[in-house]
């Protein structure tokens, strides 16, 4: 059986960190991410959750904390946004680098300047070449499901996961989530580190202190720095099997079903298909659905799984579509959105080639609606060769 | 009103529908700031994110923002307007061509029974009783468990008063219509 509360997306991400059995927490608390920290305060300070809360003066100390409560088999969470996130950088790459698999929740914030509290994708996205896996969320169940699948994936393959959701759109809006609780338990094993301290023998902590082959304190022979890429980006491509391993045993845990790095809905028949990611990936759906009672053969795809990138799944889910509308809540300045790019590289691996437009749509909080993605797709069938480059949406200048 | 948001959503669940949320907005982050929220009540699991911008209900807490702004924008035809004020709903006749217009006291209610903390009337929940009444959609039983599960038990019992007085008090305009259908 399961519980079903009525909470927002923060709550739920916290949640989901009690229900994965954290030891150490820590975390600075930033708009629209705060209620995050606040809440885990509380279940700490009641009883409810058996950890340690450890105040800090800024996200990247937050980050060294759970580093080194992580090194010495801790599990260990945190949350952050935007400027947070991104002062935490340096301690990103850090934390994958020793392997750690620490889990932190994002609520997506656009970066300043200008100011702004409100949603778009580009924190998490400037992070993506860190090491770490990335989560993202369509709504609040997949805030808590997609936390405890990452600890599981995180700790099998030895790399830290952010699980990341639109800031206010979810973060602060109230709905129905369900809580595994207690069925959960033994979902996830006890943690156990690369390293068991204290070890029989002297031991390097963080081999990444060693440049270049050479013996460590047990006089073996270490592999270098490059070595030690290499062995990250292999843990990386081991992700897709853990996430997809993870999601059966999840369904028969909880009867919500995952099955693996996308989203795809009506896409069987379709001749164009929507791509895209967080709660953009829920709207597109909605979208193909009303495309679909006006007579145009649209189907949907959700990016799930941001990093590793699903290059081959896209490519199989995309091989008979005529064409395809991205709709980024991002925007890498000199090229598209970072999905857009991302893909026209997995179509070409794939040797698929349909006919794709970039959307830049929603960036800091842009009021997106189902028709606005249904007008975007009628206005490039009518168009129809376009000129290269994104196209934005919504512009008011 | 993030409060009473909330509190509703809640309330509706416990009422059987299956998709409930509440939308908090908030711009200035200062007290007396204006604050708005949106609800969606459905009897499937509610999919989109996009904001509400054709209400069948819309409640106004504050009654001088009649007169910032058009409360009434994108309401529905046969949409309700439900205003804390100690004016009754007549007096309200022609606010933009609404029919379905209802009116309560709750910040009158609040004062009379002692619904204040540091000076700050609470009206919010008392305020779901009016909205029980002129909707029809929810009943005071589910409103109640909502308040119960969210306050300590005299505050509860103090905002269960507020709310069912808020019930009895609420007066609507001639013709009213009181069945609301659920926003597509």
């Amino acid at each position: 059986m399961s519980l079903v509360k009525i909470i927002s997306g923060n709550v739920a991400a916290a949640q989901a960190a009690r229900l994965s059995g954290v030891g150490v927490l820590s975390a600075y608390p930033i708009t629209p991410q705060s209620e995050v920290a606040e809440t885990l305060a509380k279940f700490v300070e009641s009883g409810e959750l058996d950890a340690e809360m450890v105040r800090v003066e800024s996200e990247h100390s937050a980050m060294a904390v759970l580093i080194a409560a992580s090194t010495v088999g801790a599990r260990t969470f945190t949350a952050t946004s935007a400027n947070g996130l991104t002062y935490m950088h340096e301690m990103l790459h850090w934390a994958a680098g020793s392997r750690l698999p620490v889990v932190m929740a994002v609520a997506n914030r656009g970066m300043s300047a200008p100011w702004t509290i409100y949603p778009d994708l580009n924190d998490t996205i400037s992070q993506r070449d860190t090491g770490w896996i990335q989560f993202y969320c369509r709504n609040h169940q997949e805030i808590v499901d997609n936390i405890l699948i990452a600890y599981r994936v995180a700790e099998a393959v030895h790399l830290p996961a952010m699980v990341c959701y639109e800031g206010f759109i979810i973060s602060h809006t109230v709905t129905p989530v369900h809580l595994p609780e207690p069925e959960i338990e033994g979902f996830l094993p006890p943690y156990e580190p690369l390293v068991e301290l204290p070890g029989p023998v002297p031991w390097n902590l963080n081999q990444v202190v060693l440049p270049d082959p050479r013996p460590d304190g047990a006089g073996e022979v270490c592999p270098g720095y490059m070595e030690m890429r290499y062995e990250m980006a292999e843990a990386m491509s081991r992700a897709p099997e853990m996430i997809a391993r993870a999601g059966v045993e999840y369904r028969e845990i909880t009867g919500r079903s995952y099955p693996g790095m996308l989203f795809t809905h009506l896409m069987d028949d379709a001749e164009i298909a929507l791509v895209s990611m967080g709660t953009l990936a829920q709207e597109v759906e909605l979208a193909a659905d009303m495309l679909r009672k006006e007579g145009i053969n649209a189907g949907a795809v959700g990016v799930r799984v941001f990093r590793p990138f699903p290059a081959r799944e896209l490519a199989g889910a995309l091989a008979n579509i005529d064409r395809v509308a991205v709709f980024d809540r991002n925007i890498s300045f000199g090229n598209e959105g970072a999905v857009a790019t991302e893909l026209k590289a997995a179509l070409f691996d794939g040797g698929v080639s349909p006919k794709l437009i970039s959307h830049i749509i929603g960036l800091g909080g842009r009021e997106v609606k189902t028709a606005h993605l249904v007008d975007a797709v009628k206005e490039i069938l009518r168009d129809g060769e376009t000129e290269p480059g994104p196209r934005w949406e919504r512009l008011s200048l | 009103m993030v409060t009473a948001a909330r509190l509703l959503a809640q309330a509706a669940f416990y009422a059987g529908f299956k998709g409930v949320t509440a939308t908090p907005f908030f711009g200035a982050e200062r007290r007396g700031a204006p604050v708005v929220a949106f609800n969606r009540l459905n009897s499937e699991p509610i999919r989109t994110h996009q904001s509400v911008t054709n209400p069948d209900v819309v409640v106004v807490l504050e009654e001088r923002l009649l007169n910032i702004l058009d409360v009434t924008e994108g309401l529905a035809p046969e949409g309700i307007v439900l205003i804390n004020t100690t004016r009754s709903a007549h007096n309200f006749n022609g606010l933009h061509g609404v029919k379905n217009l209802a009116t309560c006291d709750a910040t009158g209610i609040c004062r009379e029974i002692g619904l204040v903390v540091a000076g700050y009337v609470l009206a919010n929940t008392t305020l779901l009783g009016g909205f029980v009444r002129a909707t029809g959609l929810l009943d005071m039983k589910t409103i109640s468990e909502a308040i119960r599960s969210s306050f300590s038990e005299s505050a509860a019992d103090l905002n269960i008063k507020g709310a069912g007085m808020a019930y009895e008090r609420t007066t609507t305009s001639d013709g009213f219509a009181r069945i609301v259908k659920s926003e597509g």
